[in-house]
């Protein structure tokens, strides 16, 4: 392109824009409209919700869930449907079989892909410039396309052809390609390839029919999409099989891809060709595609209307620092959250550390209007359970688990810090309304009393054992004197109750 | 002038900055002198002529270089080729002058193409008393290529498209008996948000001597997304 040519390409000219504002302006002035700046503000504030709804502070905890919960379960990645299918129609249209001979039945050589209606782009290693004519099949019809020039500079086997007698009703489809960015590192083991989303199609199988498939995930990230297919092996015409599934950058931009020969590589990302697959390794069936850097150097392939696809832009990645984060802050805590592991208190047995003395209301006097047995049978836990018996009399009845015995104040309990709650196994006989609770030895003439009081609300034991618990997280178990008591109020349980207790501790 | 906002300047011309990180407010304070200069130059009297200059940035501030004039109906960059530094284009469209069918919104679509195929990491223009920006961002803008004459021909059909819009707009508003009408800025707004988003740039938009907001961001889920 001459220099002309190229400044008017850099000259921001807006004359057209100017006539068109120009003419509008005229038709408002005759309808008697006067022009009206739209509201910025309510754009920029519109614009600025839409900023805050996606990025602002709130976004953080999303994405923080968001990647929580990828954490949890990786899933695969999921394509727009529309997209994907709007390329790999694409593909499948562009895309011709190239063949051996004239006899289309005979031999699938490799693929080629139309990258303009005349032109296709191909790495089939027949080497073509003394090939003559190339046989192949395209959209089920026979065409011929003849080598314009191998492209030596970038692989040996990739080559641009021309179609030759067209038909004249053959629609070419074609896909556009572009050439990448010589200033992105495309060239490296980069990130922006690494997060490519890329399709391939071609013709693994003799020709019998196009196939390909989306590299489900990122370059470089071990995808097992086309192994396993069969392919045809050029220069003998046996079948193989391909078992090479790892994609991988080398050092000079190639794109080593376990597949066919040809195969047109297509960036979702960019919504265009990128490149095409073209070397082939005997005996070890790996093939290797490369980024279309040369595009533009050649005269013949005049990328056409590369918007043709809607590109889909770079997806965004997943950014790494809050799982590193969170492994560091793992690593740092873990000596403590091991010594608090370790230093975490045994279950505290209360039968085997306090007494059952401290009897209450119509249990005052003691047996046989109350009782507290160590009894074997149905306990909770081998080898023994208790069995409390009140017989309703004038009001309630009850009794605290005391240290030391007969405690109401006048010597000091035990301390249990660090226990977070009490626990206990109950059954009864028949229906037992009955309340528990934990704490509240309190006497104003006393020098002691216990450091907390909780309860529970009246529960209605069955005959089922069921595990109870009194949540402490809070209090203060510096000083422990009852630390387990039951209530029987006569009204609720006229009959009076038999009831069991299992297992009661402090954990 | 461009005084408060934060400073992402460097974060821009740099080319590193993720579509993720765009700022809703872009100071420019580092360009007031020589986009002033510019901006004078263009508005000096009896000179009806467009011009523009070189956005340089040595890895701490930016300024313009290389201001030169153009016509009245545009511009092209003096820029040596591969000049060192030089990260985009700021050009002046010309005001309200007599003659002239006064500020209008936003780039046009030959800007759009010689900003997207010279690779601009920041592009300015003015017009009139706003200031509008295009912003290239390290994730969501194509590597800079050439644009076929088709695909230009069809931006070009967009402003066309979008000012036939318009003109019902304004029908519209006759037959509503509305005295006013917004028609052009709104449509013009589509169209350069429907490129922007095509590209990939990010589209901010201000007055002269303020902050510019943010009004189109490309990494926003008004695209499709994969």
């Amino acid at each position: 392109m001459s220099k002309e040519k190229e400044t008017d390409r850099r000259r921001r000219d807006d004359s057209r824009l100017r006539e068109l504002v120009g003419e509008l302006r005229g038709f408002m002035n005759e309808r008697g409209v006067a022009e009206r700046a739209l509201d910025w503000d309510e754009v920029a504030a519109e614009q600025r919700a839409v900023w805050k709804r996606n990025r602002g502070s709130g976004l953080f905890l999303r994405k923080l869930a968001r990647l929580l919960s990828s954490l949890r379960r990786r899933r695969p990645w999921r394509p727009n449907p529309q997209s994907v299918d709007q390329a790999e129609e694409r593909l499948r249209e562009a895309t011709f079989s190239i063949h051996l001979g004239a006899d289309l039945d005979v031999s699938c050589w490799g693929s080629g892909i139309f990258i303009s209606p005349e032109l296709a782009v191909t790495a089939a290693h027949n080497k073509l410039p003394g090939a003559g004519v190339v046989h192949a099949r395209y959209r089920g019809r026979q065409i011929e396309l003849e080598w314009v020039r191998n492209l030596e500079s970038v692989a040996a086997d990739t080559a641009v052809l021309r179609l030759v007698g067209k038909p004249p009703d053959l629609d070419v489809q074609y896909v556009p390609a572009v050439s990448l960015d010589p200033a992105t590192p495309l060239n490296r083991k980069s990130a922006y390839w690494r997060s490519r989303r890329v399709l391939i199609f071609g013709y693994p199988l003799r020709g019998d029919g196009p196939q390909g498939g989306i590299i489900d995930g990122l370059i470089d990230a071990g995808q097992p999409i086309l192994s396993g297919t069969e392919t045809t092996q050029q220069g003998t015409g046996s079948h193989a099989r391909i078992e090479y599934e790892r994609l991988s950058i080398h050092g000079s931009g190639i794109v080593n891809l376990g597949g066919i020969s040809g195969a047109g590589i297509f960036d979702l990302n960019l919504g265009a060709l990128v490149g095409v697959q073209h070397r082939y390794v005997p005996g070890r069936f790996e093939a290797y595609g490369t980024a279309f850097d040369f595009f533009l150097a050649q005269p013949e392939v005049e990328p056409r209307a590369w918007l043709l696809f809607e590109p889909i832009g770079t997806p965004s990645v997943v950014p790494r620092w809050p799982v590193r984060a969170a492994v560091l802050a793992l690593i740092l805590l873990a000596p403590f959250l091991l010594y608090k592991w370790l230093a975490r208190p045994e279950p505290y047995n209360v039968l085997s550390n306090y007494t059952a003395s401290g009897w209450m209301g119509d249990c005052a006097p003691g047996p046989p209007a109350c009782s507290w047995e160590i009894v074997t049978e149905n306990p909770h836990s081998a080898p023994d359970c208790v069995r409390v018996k009140y017989q309703a009399a004038a009001t309630y009845g009850g009794m605290y688990l005391q240290f030391p015995p007969d405690n109401w104040g006048q010597l000091p309990g035990h301390s249990l810090k660090g226990y977070r709650r009490l626990t206990f196994w109950a059954r009864a006989d028949s229906v037992a309304a009955i309340q528990f609770k934990t704490g509240g030895i309190y006497n104003p003439k006393l020098p002691y009393r216990d450091s907390y009081d909780r309860g529970m609300e009246v529960i209605r034991l069955n005959r089922v054992w069921t595990h109870y618990a009194i949540d402490l997280r809070g209090e203060s178990l510096s000083n422990v004197i009852g630390a387990f008591a039951w209530v029987a109020v006569s009204v609720d349980n006229p009959g009076g109750v038999t009831f069991y207790l299992d297992d009661i501790r402090f954990e | 002038m461009f005084s408060a906002g934060e400073r992402f300047l460097p974060a821009i011309c740099s080319g590193r900055l993720l579509s993720a990180q765009l700022p809703v407010r872009l100071d420019l304070s580092d360009l007031e002198v020589s986009f002033g200069r510019l901006r004078a130059n263009s508005l000096e009297a009896g000179k009806e002529v467009e011009w523009g200059g070189c956005i340089v940035f040595d890895g701490k501030r930016a300024w313009l270089e290389h201001l030169t004039s153009g016509d009245a109906e545009g511009v092209a960059p003096c820029c040596p080729p591969g000049h060192a530094g030089c990260v985009g284009f700021a050009h002046s469209h010309l005001p309200d002058l007599s003659g002239f069918p006064g500020p209008y919104f936003g780039f046009s679509a030959s800007d759009y193409r010689a900003g997207f195929e010279c690779g601009d990491r920041l592009a300015l223009v003015t017009n009139g008393p706003e200031v509008f920006a295009l912003v290239r961002t390290a994730d969501r803008t194509p590597p800079p290529r050439r644009i076929p004459n088709e695909e230009f021909s069809r931006w070009e059909a967009m402003y066309v498209s979008a000012v036939r819009k318009a003109v019902c707009d304004v029908e519209n508003a006759v037959a509503a008996g509305r005295p006013s009408e917004d028609a052009l800025d709104r449509r013009l707004l589509e169209v350069n948000r429907k490129l922007c988003g095509l590209l990939g740039f990010a589209l901010y938009r201000g007055l002269w001597g303020r902050p510019l907001s943010l009004i189109f961001d490309p990494g926003l889920p008004e695209k499709s997304t994969i």
